[in-house]
């Protein structure tokens, strides 16, 4: 056989392939080039052969669609036994292979094709955009006549067989399947199918037969349209990569020229047109009329279901009204660390999940939605990413004025539009605070809570930031994410109960921060107060945070020997004293503190306590005389010295106020109350209802550090001669204690103290 | 060559990375794990409804790094994760017997 055609074949089919511009021309003009070559080459091979034959391309093939490195399908018909033909299809297919085609090939009477295409679906669908090549064209017509009259008539179950195929992702896929995805090459051979078994002949291209509602000239315009951009991107996939490729990475995707909103609107064409012709969507689906918010908001709660109906209805532009900016949404790509679909399949995505969310999540599910909310989380959930569409950091911000809008369009009033807005500003907050801050810090968790400030944002903020996760992807919302963020949930919203107003906090403590830190000039104090809690700051004014500040930052080294600082200044209760004592932190530091004022002469009518970032106690005092001598310079002298002594080791507080407790004996009389409460995640609520006597916040807090219990916060307050102490302790691993025993034997014992004197 | 294996906080990580990088180490991989020692895991309450952390979320990182180095970098890891309280998490070093860089065939500490 003389193999220079076939050379010149393979030298001009790389050429094409090279030079081509990619696209239907493209694939259309290699596979008339292949036809050539194998025309060629099966006139020689049967050229000496006496049987009948024919030979047909099927598949690609079939329909003109060649790509530089797609299989060869062939199907060579015989008029009598197929091993008569078996040295000329060698001729044929070994220079094939030789080339480095891969072919696929059967050797078939026509009776055997038809009970082939009868048995497997995929013969089938391949002999109906089958084409003749060589041989008898008679042969060939027939067979492929039989086949799809055959089609026709068995075409209610091979259109239920074709609308069960399995169709991968979907046409916003960032990496997007070109050839078996949702809007793929195969969606258009399907319509083609079926546009061939509706007429029980041969098809070229989908044709008004399959659907005629769904299938006008327009939409076929626009399916040639889709069809030549996915020839190109599929194309360009090939001689890029050097071997068959269907996925389009981000990568390539990026840097293509058919990788951007274009390809997904190709790709949603077919789709949406496939659905359409398959039943799935309804031709009034494809038009671009505007919805009501009725109908978007009675759709989005149908669930994930529906999305094919929002997708296309956001697509083409029946929501823009509502959701003002998301038909462009729908083809941008905005690829990230783990997204997967465009900015605006994704917020589809996400808003069906978030309403689908309480039938997976409990904590979801113990969200108590208003109307009201739930209208505004839609709307959030639409439009939580509206502010992409702008490249660059802060599309969380652009998005709220965008989630606003819709919130309004959808029938909301303006305080529900307020809290859309607040939700889209705010959707990364949880996630990132979860994983970036340390959520066991009550600072943190109050200051995130004063960034959300209304305590029923959190449950729908909740169920935005795990729908978003869940539609960005499932290494976004696993087991360890939403462990994390429900950890963080439960504490705002405990933090932004009514009894503790967190956002209220945050705010005036902000408020004594500014203003304390222009009162201090020392970098020192300036730093103190920048780390100051803000439990710290709300118990106090702008000066006195300024001076207690100033104190901390003048203690000396720990273990030198200025261990402690005082200052004292006049208290807002008459003849009463304030007093501000600095120190390193240590075990049962404040039963110090109190015991060496009691000793002192002082009666302690009001206390508070904060441990600091540096490893430093900063409590206050309100205290007056215990007895009828003046205080005055000597009396904090003596405070002073008691003070070193204790810090230093070389004082019995418990002895001295023993002995005290004896000259200046409490005449006041009624029982203790203790109580323990366990509601708080940072610490346990110790309080503590006595009478009032000498020493006795030193006997509560040193009963407490015998437990084995540190103390992070004191409020101490004395009225009418009944001290009322609350005490938040922790154990030693600096957890809430919550073991009823361990409390319960704590409380016994300091009823058992209190009730000794 | 020792390998290093630390548990730590999540929020913890950027400084950690930050101290290792100071000592010149280039790299390390990272695992998101969930588990309990001491701490035990927690209970949180949501309106209401109780729910139990049994197993709390950590980073677990693994490097290996050369013999001389190994205590400077446990020692940044423990400075660089504390926070003072109970769940900062624990480093682990062990002996390591080789590495290959796979590229470059380059072994031992060349293919650190």
């Amino acid at each position: 056989m003389d193999t220079a055609p076939f050379a010149e074949f393979v030298a001009r089919r790389t050429e094409l392939i090279k030079h081509a511009e990619p696209g239907t021309t493209a694939t259309r003009a290699l596979s008339d080039l292949t036809d050539e070559a194998v025309s060629t080459l099966a006139e020689a091979a049967f050229a000496s052969s006496k049987i009948r034959w024919g030979l047909i391309a099927l598949g690609a093939y079939g329909s003109q669609r060649l790509l530089p490195f797609s299989d060869l399908d062939l199907l060579v018909v015989v008029g009598s036994d197929p091993r008569s033909a078996r040295d000329a299809v060698q001729e044929v297919l070994y220079p094939l292979w030789d080339a480095g085609f891969e072919v696929g090939h059967a050797v078939r009477t026509r009776k055997d094709h038809v009970r082939a295409c009868a048995e497997d679906i995929e013969t089938l669908t391949a002999t109906l955009t089958g084409r003749h090549l060589a041989g008898d064209g008679r042969l060939t017509g027939e067979l492929l006549a039989s086949v799809a009259a055959s089609a026709r008539k068995r075409r209610s179950p091979l259109l239920k067989s074709l609308a069960a195929r399995p169709r991968a992702g979907s046409p916003y896929d960032l990496e997007p399947d070109l050839k078996e995805g949702a809007g793929g090459q195969r969606d258009i051979d399907e319509l083609t199918w079926r546009t061939s078994i509706a007429l029980g002949a041969r098809a070229e291209r989908p044709g008004a037969a399959a659907a005629p509602e769904v299938l006008t000239d327009a939409t076929r315009d626009d399916l040639d349209i889709a069809q030549d951009l996915l020839s190109a991107a599929r194309w360009h996939l090939h001689r890029t990569a050097g071997r068959k490729r269907a996925v389009l990475d981000i990568e390539t995707a990026e840097t293509a020229p058919f990788g951007g909103p274009a390809l997904h609107a190709a790709l949603a064409t077919v789709h949406e047109l496939l659905l359409a012709t398959r039943g799935a969507l309804s031709p009034a689906d494809l038009l671009a009329a505007p919805w009501s918010p009725e109908d978007l908001l009675g759709t989005v709660d149908v669930g994930a279901v529906s999305l094919p109906r929002l997708e296309t209805a956001a697509r083409r532009g029946a929501l823009e009204t509502l959701v003002p900016g998301i038909a462009n949404l729908m083809t941008l790509r905005r690829p990230a660390l783990s997204h997967r679909f465009t900015v605006g399949a994704h917020s589809l995505l996400a808003t069906e999940l978030a309403i689908e969310l309480p039938s997976s999540d409990a904590l979801a599910a113990s969200v108590a939605l208003s109307a009201d909310m739930r209208l505004a989380l839609v709307a959030a959930c639409l439009t939580h990413d509206a502010g992409k569409i702008v490249p660059g950091a802060g599309h969380a911000e652009r998005g709220g004025t965008v989630a606003s809008a819709t919130a309004l369009a959808l029938g909301g009033d303006p305080s529900t539009a307020d809290a859309a807005g607040a939700l889209v500003r705010e959707h990364l907050l949880l996630a990132e605070t979860a994983s970036m801050a340390d959520i066991d810090d009550e600072d943190t968790v109050l200051k995130v809570a004063a960034r959300i400030s209304r305590r029923g944002l959190v449950g729908p903020l909740y169920m935005l930031t795990a729908a978003d996760s869940l539609a960005t992807g499932p290494s976004s919302w696993d087991a360890w994410h939403a462990s994390l963020v429900r950890t963080l949930v439960a504490r705002l919203d405990a933090a932004l109960a009514n009894d503790v107003d967190g956002a209220g906090m945050v705010e005036a403590a902000e408020q004594v921060r500014t203003a304390a830190l222009g009162l201090v000039h020392h970098d020192s104090a300036v730093s103190v107060l920048r780390d100051a809690p803000v439990r710290f700051l709300m118990a106090r004014s702008a000066s006195e945070a300024a001076a207690d500040a100033q104190l901390v930052a003048d203690l000396g080294p720990r273990h030198s020997r200025q261990q402690a600082a005082l200052r004292v200044s006049g208290a807002r209760t008459p003849d009463a004293y304030r007093l501000a004592i600095a120190t390193y932190d240590r075990t049962g530091v404040f039963a110090t503190l109190a015991g060496v004022i009691a000793l002192s002469g002082l009666d302690i009518l009001g206390a508070t306590a904060f441990p600091s970032t540096r490893d430093t106690v900063l409590d206050t005092f309100t205290v007056v005389s215990s007895t009828l001598a003046e205080v005055g310079p000597e009396t904090w002298n003596a405070l002073e010295r008691h003070l070193s002594a204790a810090l230093a080791g070389h004082l019995d507080i418990g002895v001295r106020l023993g002995e005290r407790r004896r000259h200046y004996p409490s005449r006041l009389a009624g029982r203790a109350t203790v109580e323990t409460h366990t509601d708080s995640s940072f610490a346990t609520a110790l309080r503590v209802s006595a009478p009032d006597r000498p020493g006795l916040l030193f006997d509560i807090a040193d009963e407490v550090a015998a437990a084995g219990f540190a103390i992070t916060r004191v409020i101490a307050r004395t009225r009418d001669d009944r001290a009322h102490d609350t005490f938040h302790i922790v154990d030693a691993d600096g957890l809430a204690p919550g073991d009823p025993g361990a409390l319960g034997h704590l409380a016994m014992r300091l009823r058992e103290r209190l009730a000794r004197i | 060559m020792k390998k290093i294996e630390a548990i730590i906080k999540p929020h913890r990580l950027d400084e950690v990375k930050e101290a290792l990088a100071a000592l010149g180490v280039t790299g390390m991989t990272a695992f998101e794990v969930k588990g309990f020692g001491r701490q035990k895991g927690h209970t949180e309450i949501y309106r209401g409804s109780e729910y139990t952390v049994n197993f709390v979320p950590k980073l677990k990182l693994e490097l290996i790094v050369d013999d001389e180095l190994a205590p400077k970098i446990e020692q940044a890891i423990v400075d660089a994760a504390r926070t003072g309280k109970i769940g900062d998490g624990k480093v682990f070093t062990y002996d390591c017997e080789g590495a290959v860089r796979i590229r470059t065939g380059e072994r031992g500490a060349d293919a650190l």
